[in-house]
C-alpha cells in the first residue's frame, strides 16, 4: 500500500496498491496546506482529513471529511463559526472521533469542548459530557481521553471514559498519522497451553526452551497489523518459527540450536517487529534455554511397623515420572526424573513416637515446637540406612509417603476449614515427606509429590498476600484452598531460575 | 573506625568492618566493570520495574558480588533478621556474592547456639538450622573447601556428623587468614538490628514475602 499527498492544494491524492487516484475536498481554501499530521485511515478503507473552510476567517480547521481515495467525498461535517475541529481518531466500523472547540472570545483560548462521534455515515452524536474553560482535551485511545487543563494547580489532569470504539486501522504511510488510528496496534505473547514453561506473570513474558529443544507459545496481533509483522531473535542460536504471523493468533515453535550452551546464553530477546519501521516494535516475550539436569526419586511407602499404618495412595512408578517429565519439572523446567521401575519401595519403620510413650497414629508435623522431630528423624535414619546419599542432590531425591499426618502446627483444623497438611519438605533438603492417603478437596499425591520435590530443589511456597490470587495455578501454591483449581502446575520463571539457574535470571 | 565483630562461641571468625571505606566497585580500574555496575546501580533504582521482571535478584547480587555497600547490607540483614523464608533466600544469595563478605557472615553461623542450631518455619516454608545451611553454603563460596557440600539431613540426623563437620570448618576457616582479603570483603556492612529494621522494611527482597498468620 502506498499513499502520496499533494501539498499546496485543496487536493488529496491517495495511490492504493497501484489502482490509487485523485480526489479534490471541495470546500478547502484554495492554496492552504492541508495539514498531514490530522489525515487517519479508518477501518473500512476511508480516510478522514480535516482543512479550512473557504469561508473561514481563521487559520483553524473547521471542516473533516471522509473519502474514499480515487473517488468522491463520502462525506463532510463542519463546525460553527467560532469553533475549531480537531480529528482525534477513528471509530470501529467506519467513522471519526472529532472534538467539536468553542473558541473563547476572539477566537483566543478555549471555552469549551465537546466530542463527537461520526458514524460511517456521516451522522453526528455528541458525547453527554463536555469540558469547561481553559481545558485541553487529549484522545489516550480506548475511549479514555485525558483533559490536562491549562497545567495549573487549580486544574489538575483528570481522565475522562466516553463511549467511543476504535478503529482497527493501520495505515502505515508518511501522511498518516498512526498515533489517531487508535486501535491498539500491538503483538501479544501467551500460552499456548497450560503449564507449557510459560511465565505470565512477569513482564516482558518468558518462555523456558530446552537446550536442544523447543517449545510454542502464542503471538496474538491487535489490530490490523499482519502484513507488517516479523518474528526476530536477538540471538541466531534461538530461532522462532514462522517469521511472518498467519493469522491474528499464530502459533510460534522457538528452538534452541544443538551448538547453544545454555550455560553460557543470556535470556533472548525475541520481538514483533514492524517490517515497515523496523526499529519499532510491537512486543515482545524472553525466552530462557536451560539445559537438560537429571534427577532421580526413590518413592519410599513406610509403614509403621508398630501399629501396622500403611500409606494407602502411593503414585506408581510410572504414573509418578510421567508427572514429573511431561507435566511439572521435566516439561517446564527441563529437570527430569527418573523413577525406577522397583518403586515404590516398602520400608517399615517404628516412626510414631509422639508423644510419648504411644504416639497417635499419625506422622506429627515437624513445623513449630516439633520441628526436626524424632518420628521423621527415625524415618530418615531407615532410607538412610539403606543409601547413604539420600538427599545429597537432586540424583538422590526421597520421598517417603505416610498413612497420615498430624494437624498442622499441631494445631487441629477449625471446622468447616480445609487446611489439611499434605507433604512437608526441608526447604533445599531434597527429602519430602507425603501423606499417602488423598483427601476430599486434596490434590492427587503426582501433585503433592511434584511440589514437595520442588522445595526440595528450593522453591518456596507461593501464598497470599504476596501474590496475585492468580498463582492459584501455580505447582508451589500453598493451596488448595476455597476456590483453588484442582492439582495446579504452572511452574514460573521464579521456580526455573532456582532449579535451573542459567547465567541472567540468578 | 575499626570494630570487631561476629566472634561467635567459637571465637574464630572475625569481620573487620571500615565504615566510609571505598568499595570494591569504586576500586576497579576495568572500564568493563565500571560500565556494567553503572547500568546496574540505574536499574537497581529503577526497582519496580527490575521487580516486576524478575530481575531483582540477578541486579542484587551482581551489585553485591561487586561490592557495593548497600546490597550488601541488604544480604547482612536478610541473614541476621529476615523472616526464615527471607533468611533462606538470602543464603542462596551467598555463593553468587562471594568473597569474605560471605564467608564471614556464614561462619557466625557455625557456632553452636541455640539459634543457629534450630531449625525455622514460617508460612513459606520449613528450612533447616542455620548452622546446617553454612555447612552446606561454605563450600560453594570458599576455594579448595575442605569438605563438600553437607547433606542437610544426614547431619539432621546424625550429631556426629554435624560436630565433625563444624569442627573441620572451624580450623579450616582459621588457618586460611588469606581468605579475608577475598573480594568482595562487605566493608562498611553493620549487623545491627536497628539498622537492619529500616533496611528490611524497603528491602524488596523481604517484601517480597509479607508475613503471613498462618500457613
Amino acid at each position: 500500500m502506498t499513499e502520496s499527498l499533494q501539498v499546496g492544494g485543496p487536493i488529496f491524492t491517495k495511490s492504493v496498491s497501484g489502482s490509487g487516484g485523485q480526489t479534490t475536498l471541495p470546500g478547502c481554501i484554495p492554496g492552504a496546506n492541508v495539514d498531514t499530521s490530522p489525515m487517519a485511515l479508518g477501518d473500512t478503507g476511508a480516510v478522514y482529513v480535516t482543512c479550512h473552510t473557504s469561508s473561514s476567517s481563521t487559520a483553524f480547521p473547521t471542516l473533516v471529511y471522509s473519502v474514499n481515495p480515487g473517488s468522491s467525498v463520502n462525506w463532510s461535517w463542519q463546525v460553527p463559526i467560532h469553533h475549531r475541529l480537531e480529528l482525534m481518531g477513528t471509530t470501529f466500523g467506519g467513522g471519526a472521533i472529532v472534538n467539536d472547540i468553542t473558541l473563547g472570545p476572539n477566537d483566543l483560548g478555549v471555552s469549551a469542548e465537546n466530542i463527537v462521534d461520526l458514524d460511517v455515515a456521516g451522522n453526528a452524536v455528541s458525547e453527554a459530557w463536555s469540558t469547561s474553560a481553559n481545558s485541553n482535551l487529549a484522545y489516550l485511545g480506548v475511549g479514555l481521553f485525558v483533559d490536562t487543563g491549562d497545567q495549573s494547580a487549580a486544574s489538575p489532569a483528570h481522565i475522562i471514559m466516553a463511549s467511543t470504539s476504535d478503529a482497527n486501522s493501520a495505515w502505515q504511510a508518511p501522511a498518516a498519522n498512526t498515533a489517531r488510528q487508535h486501535r491498539g496496534q500491538s503483538a501479544e505473547f501467551i500460552r499456548d497451553q497450560a503449564c507449557s514453561g510459560f511465565d505470565e506473570t512477569i513482564n516482558p513474558r518468558m518462555l523456558m526452551v530446552p537446550a536442544s529443544g523447543s517449545n510454542t507459545l502464542k503471538a496474538k496481533l491487535h489490530g490490523n497489523i499482519r502484513q507488517d509483522v516479523q518474528f526476530v531473535s536477538d540471538n541466531a542460536s534461538v530461532t522462532v518459527s514462522p517469521l511472518n504471523p498467519t493469522a491474528d493468533t499464530t502459533l510460534l515453535t522457538v528452538t534452541a540450536s544443538a551448538a547453544l550452551n545454555p550455560a553460557q546464553t543470556n535470556p533472548v530477546t525475541i520481538k514483533a517487529v514492524s517490517i515497515a519501521e523496523p526499529t519499532y516494535s510491537y512486543g515482545s516475550f524472553t525466552a530462557v534455554v536451560k539445559p537438560w539436569l537429571n534427577g532421580n526419586l526413590t518413592m519410599y511407602k513406610v509403614t509403621e511397623s508398630v501399629r501396622n499404618l500403611t500409606p494407602s495412595t502411593v503414585p506408581t512408578a510410572s504414573s509418578m515420572q510421567g508427572y514429573l517429565q511431561n507435566t511439572t519439572w521435566g516439561r517446564q523446567a527441563n529437570v527430569f526424573f527418573t523413577v525406577d521401575a522397583s518403586n515404590p519401595i516398602s520400608l517399615s519403620v517404628h516412626y510414631d513416637l509422639l508423644p510419648v510413650p504411644d504416639g497417635n497414629g499419625v506422622l506429627d508435623d515437624f513445623q513449630g515446637a516439633n520441628f526436626g522431630s524424632i518420628e521423621t528423624a527415625a524415618i530418615a535414619q531407615a532410607f538412610l540406612g539403606l543409601d547413604p546419599h539420600s538427599g545429597d542432590n537432586i540424583g538422590h531425591t526421597v520421598v517417603s509417603y505416610v498413612s497420615k499426618f498430624g494437624p498442622r502446627g499441631g494445631v487441629p483444623c477449625p471446622p468447616g476449614k480445609i487446611c489439611a497438611l499434605d507433604g512437608e519438605t526441608l526447604n533445599g533438603t531434597h527429602v519430602s515427606f507425603v501423606q499417602g492417603l488423598q483427601e476430599v478437596g486434596s490434590n492427587s499425591r503426582e501433585n503433592v509429590t511434584a511440589h514437595e520435590i520442588g522445595h526440595g530443589m528450593g522453591p518456596h511456597d507461593i501464598d497470599i498476600p504476596g501474590f496475585p490470587k492468580s498463582e492459584n495455578k501455580s505447582l508451589m501454591w500453598i493451596g488448595p484452598g476455597d476456590g483453588d483449581p484442582p492439582n495446579p502446575c504452572e511452574i514460573r520463571d521464579r521456580e526455573w531460575r532456582a532449579v535451573n539457574p542459567t547465567p541472567g535470571d540468578n | 573506625m575499626l570494630k570487631m565483630i561476629l566472634t561467635g562461641t567459637l571465637g574464630l571468625f572475625c569481620l573487620f568492618l571500615y565504615p566510609g571505606s571505598q568499595t570494591n566497585a569504586q576500586g576497579q580500574s576495568d572500564v568493563a566493570d565500571k560500565q556494567k555496575i553503572q547500568a546496574l546501580r540505574k536499574d537497581f533504582k529503577d526497582t519496580k520495574r527490575i521487580v516486576q521482571s524478575g530481575q531483582f535478584d540477578e541486579v542484587h547480587t551482581s551489585l553485591a558480588r561487586f561490592g557495593e555497600r548497600e546490597p550488601l547490607q541488604q544480604i547482612l540483614c536478610e541473614l541476621d533478621f529476615g523472616t526464615p523464608v527471607v533468611q533462606s533466600t538470602a543464603f542462596a544469595k551467598l555463593p553468587r556474592v562471594g568473597g569474605w563478605f560471605s564467608i564471614a557472615a556464614l561462619s557466625e553461623f557455625l557456632a553452636d547456639t541455640p539459634q543457629n542450631m534450630k531449625g525455622r518455619s514460617d508460612a513459606y516454608g520449613v528450612y533447616v538450622s542455620p548452622q546446617i545451611m553454612a555447612l552446606k553454603i561454605l563450600p560453594q563460596v570458599v576455594p579448595n573447601p575442605p569438605l563438600g557440600v553437607a547433606n542437610a539431613v544426614r547431619l539432621m540426623t546424625y550429631d556426629d556428623e554435624r560436630e565433625q563437620a563444624v569442627r573441620t570448618w572451624a580450623r579450616w576457616l582459621e588457618a586460611n587468614g588469606s581468605l579475608r582479603t577475598l573480594q568482595p570483603v562487605g566493608a562498611g556492612s553493620v549487623p545491627s538490628e536497628n539498622v537492619c529494621r529500616d533496611v528490611l522494611k524497603h528491602d524488596p527482597a523481604s517484601r517480597a514475602y509479607p508475613p503471613i498468620n498462618s500457613k
